[in-house]
């Protein structure tokens, strides 16, 4: 319970301590020109707390309190309180009026805001029209005479008083002679310029100076659209009626295009250096260190040092100070490690340079100190820094095999040295492959056109096609005759069947012969005559002697079926037996 | 046929006048492109890239040529023409290793990071710049006839052909038309773009008064797909669309 009560009583503490600490006041007005007879609003603003607003001294306005508002934000942490004490103020005269410095009181301290002028006047403004100090932009820079080298920041601020939308960059500011980099987010905040509260976008830009001489930075075109009251067209009640926002009516966008002015910058050139150790190129405010995992080591054995360059300035073109050890030690430089970022004050962070060192020979001995020249923003001259030094025992190894290490000569017998640490890989240096000198870079590769693209994988598939046809072809010839062979078989088997009549069987041998005919040729038929039978076999190189026998046969059997011949048994196993060595001799 | 006769000495004359032409052509260019490589080992790399463009002007398409080019360009400093160059050779040589080395260090020398996004054509063609595009339309082809040749075997021939070959082929031929299929839509299709200016406005329209809407620079790939009077509308990444004029972008 003790310990809860400490606990509220130090948060108590803190956070009044914090309130205090960091109070700022502040006053604005609604409108800095008002028509006689209206009224503005007057607001008294105190960050960090509460206080006592003294408006007694405001004597060209007849002054009505409005009343209080309070909020407190919490945001990662830590806690912000803000009062808003509001005043209706009416003219009491017309011309340019003031609004003193209002004393406001807190925590018994008095603070003072500033002076606010008002112009009042007879003629009335058009209703709604933006003013053009109700929205403007500005460009400025942290420094206008930076040194080459030197970082700094170009801000363009877009500032309104009023509602605006669609707000865009159409022309970005451009930066001859620097290399810039826009911060990647936008600041938002508000701010009194002129007695007036603004909402202000701010774009962040951290330029580094490249070369000497006068630039000018910009210019810079943002184009918005100013919500407007929408001027009314009549007075009747329904006009003004609808026109209520809350129908969505009485509003118009006017187009505006705001441009910001140049800004002229002045980058003064290093001057000439004349000191011993070589200038890094940094140009700013910086620190350089050396860290040591372990100031003892044992002969042979490794430690991980650090050299770390940290600060504010061109930081990313620091490079490895040079580990320039005592001959007892082998350094192994690792890839460096940069922190770095880029914010409102510019780039700053930290460039880490890691080495391995392996202790080669017992003994005491100092390491650094590791030297830094740059140029000192501030100081406007070159300054070194360095290290503290760090002093390193080796202890003799129990183990002299180990002694050497990286020496892989070991004698016979003895254990070899234990294996070297292993490191990535990494550049060097940055460049690119030679040209190609040969003359083969002339000929020509030019891409195959669609159509030859097609001819080519369409090609294979047509000759398959016609390959196809032929190969059908050949085979149904081939085919034909395979059936007429075995229909002439087919007949002469046929014959031999003695329950058939001898016509039929006659027939049947007529058949034989003239299907063999067919079959010598490669066709299909079913009849011949003598004449077309010799003409075929003629035609598809049969032996005239058997083409004759052929035609014979054919004519005997015809004489037989038909020329009123009695046939006899052995007639017909003797025909049958000349048909049957016919019909080898025809048939293929 | 006496009237095919008749002409073949108005082709020998044609050739005869024609032939010491081209050879001269052909020589001129070797002369143009050793002058080149001088230019460049002494370190003039504007004009040795001067000289290498006149050759490939001249019509001659080589990815080397084109390296040649674009490593000029980049002795010279002139990244977004390096890179356009570089983009053109790999089109042709995409698996020479100088190429692919030199292109990844122009493109890290790009002020601009590259968008992620790909669209569903690139993504369905991943592959397609592994291979040249005249490789994958010979692949294609050789694949198309084993495949013929298998079939035909087996069915007319009665040649025992494995299926794993039959079918492989066919895979493989589809696989290969598909991909050169792809390389043509591609080339016609869906122009790709170089930014050549060292920083340049995508506007919402052709006038100055146009609204910038982003800016990028030089070697920035971009997408082409519009033009229009002397602008070109162009795309980088997934949301970034705008006109820009044609002279800052190079077609790849």
């Amino acid at each position: 319970m003790k310990r809860l009560v400490l606990i509220i009583l130090v948060f108590g503490i803190t956070v009044q301590a914090g309130a205090a600490g960091a109070v700022q006041v502040s006053a604005s007005v609604d409108r800095t020109r008002v028509v006689g007879g209206e009224s503005l609003t007057l607001t008294v603003t105190v960050d960090g707390g509460k206080g006592d607003v003294n408006v007694d001294g405001i004597r060209d306005f007849k002054v009505v309190s409005r009343g209080t508002s309070s909020s407190i934000n919490i945001v990662n942490g830590s806690m912000s309180s803000r009062t808003d004490y509001a005043y209706t103020l009416m003219p009491l005269k017309k011309g340019p009026l003031v609004i003193p410095p209002l004393p406001v009181t807190v925590g018994g301290k008095t603070i003072y805001t500033e002076m606010i002028s008002v112009e009042v006047s007879d003629a009335p403004q058009t209703t709604g029209a933006p003013q053009d100090e109700d929205v403007f932009i500005r460009m400025s820079v942290s420094d206008k005479a930076p040194w080459l080298g030197e970082q700094i920041t170009c801000r363009l601020s877009l500032y309104n008083a009023v509602q605006i939308a669609n707000a865009a960059l159409t022309a970005a500011p451009e930066f001859p002679g620097f290399s810039a980099e826009k911060l990647p987010d936008n600041r938002n905040y508000s701010r009194v310029v002129g007695g007036r509260r603004f909402d202000v976008t701010e774009l962040v830009y951290v330029l580094t100076p490249e070369e000497a001489g006068e630039h000018t930075l910009g210019p810079a075109v943002i184009s918005c659209d100013v919500v407007v009251r929408g001027s009314s067209r009549g007075n009747s009640l329904f006009d003004s009626f609808f026109n209520d926002p809350f129908f969505g009516g009485g509003h118009n966008l006017r187009h505006r295009r705001l441009t910001a002015d140049p800004v002229n910058v002045k980058v003064r050139p290093l001057p000439e250096y004349s000191g011993n150790e070589p200038f890094s190129g940094l140009v700013g405010e910086f620190a350089i260190s050396a860290e040591m995992d372990q100031t003892t080591i044992t002969e042979g054995e490794s430690a991980n040092m650090a050299v770390i360059i940290s600060g504010r300035g061109n930081i990313q073109a620091a490079s490895s100070p040079g580990f320039k050890l005592p001959d007892a030690f082998k350094v192994y430089e690792d890839t460096p490690v940069e922190e770095i970022a880029a914010s409102d004050a510019g780039v700053s962070g930290k460039k880490r340079f890691p080495a391995a060192i392996v202790a080669l020979t017992p003994g005491r001995y100092t390491v650094g100190p590791f030297s830094l020249t740059y140029f000192d923003v501030n100081r406007e001259s070159y300054i070194t820094i360095s290290t503290t030094p760090i002093e390193i025992t080796v202890k003799a190894s129990d183990k002299k095999a180990a002694g050497n290490a990286g020496n892989i000569g070991a004698k016979e017998g003895e254990p070899l040295p234990r294996p070297v640490r292993k490191q990535a890989v990494e550049f060097t240096g940055h460049d690119i492959f030679p040209l190609k000198q040969n003359l083969s870079a002339l000929d020509h590769q030019g891409t195959v056109p669609i159509q030859i693209f097609l001819l080519l994988i369409g090609g294979p598939f047509l000759l398959y096609g016609i390959a196809a046809v032929v190969v059908t072809r050949i085979r149904r010839k081939i085919d034909d005759r395979t059936l007429m062979c075995r229909k002439a078989r087919s007949a002469l088997k046929s014959a031999g069947n003695g329950r058939l009549a001898i016509e039929e069987r006659l027939d049947l041998l007529f058949k034989a012969v003239v299907y063999a005919v067919y079959a010598r040729a490669g066709r299909k038929g079913e009849s011949l005559t003598y004449r077309e039978a010799r003409q075929m076999l003629c035609e598809n190189g049969c032996d005239e002697t058997v083409t004759d026998n052929a035609c014979c046969l054919l004519e005997e059997i015809e004489q037989a079926r038909y020329g009123g011949r009695r046939v006899d048994v052995a007639f017909l196993e003797k025909t049958m037996a000349a048909v049957g060595s016919m019909i080898r001799r025809i048939m293929p | 046929m006496k009237k095919t006769v008749g002409l073949i000495p108005l082709f020998l004359v044609c050739l005869v006048f024609i032939a010491p032409r081209t050879a001269f052509a052909a020589e001129d260019q070797a002369r143009v492109f050793l002058e080149a490589v001088k230019n460049y080992d002494q370190g003039d790399y504007g004009a040795a890239a001067e000289g290498f463009l006149t050759v490939a002007q001249a019509g001659v398409v080589n990815g080397k040529l084109y390296y040649n080019i674009a490593n000029a360009y980049l002795k010279a400093g002139d990244i977004g023409r390096a890179v356009l160059w570089y983009e053109k050779a790999l089109r042709l040589i995409p698996n020479d290793p100088d190429l692919r080395f030199n292109l990844e260090y122009a493109r890290s020398r790009v002020r601009d990071k590259a968008p992620d996004t790909l669209s569903l054509a690139e993504m369905l063609f991943f592959w397609r710049t592994w291979l040249g595009g005249k490789t994958v339309v010979i692949l294609a082809a050789v694949f198309s006839l084993l495949f013929c040749l298998g079939v035909f075997f087996k069915k007319y021939l009665l040649i025992n052909v494995p299926a794993f070959f039959r079918y492989g082929a066919l895979a493989l031929f589809l696989f290969f038309t598909l991909t050169a299929g792809g390389n043509y839509y591609f080339d016609q299709h869906c122009r790709e773009g170089v930014v050549l200016a060292d920083a340049v406005s995508a506007k919402s329209g052709f006038s100055d008064l146009s609204t910038e809407l982003f800016v990028l620079h030089a070697g920035s790939r971009v997408t082409v797909e519009q033009a229009q009077k002397d602008f070109y509308r162009i795309r980088f990444g997934k949301d970034k669309i705008g006109w820009v004029d044609k002279a800052d972008i190079g077609i790849i």
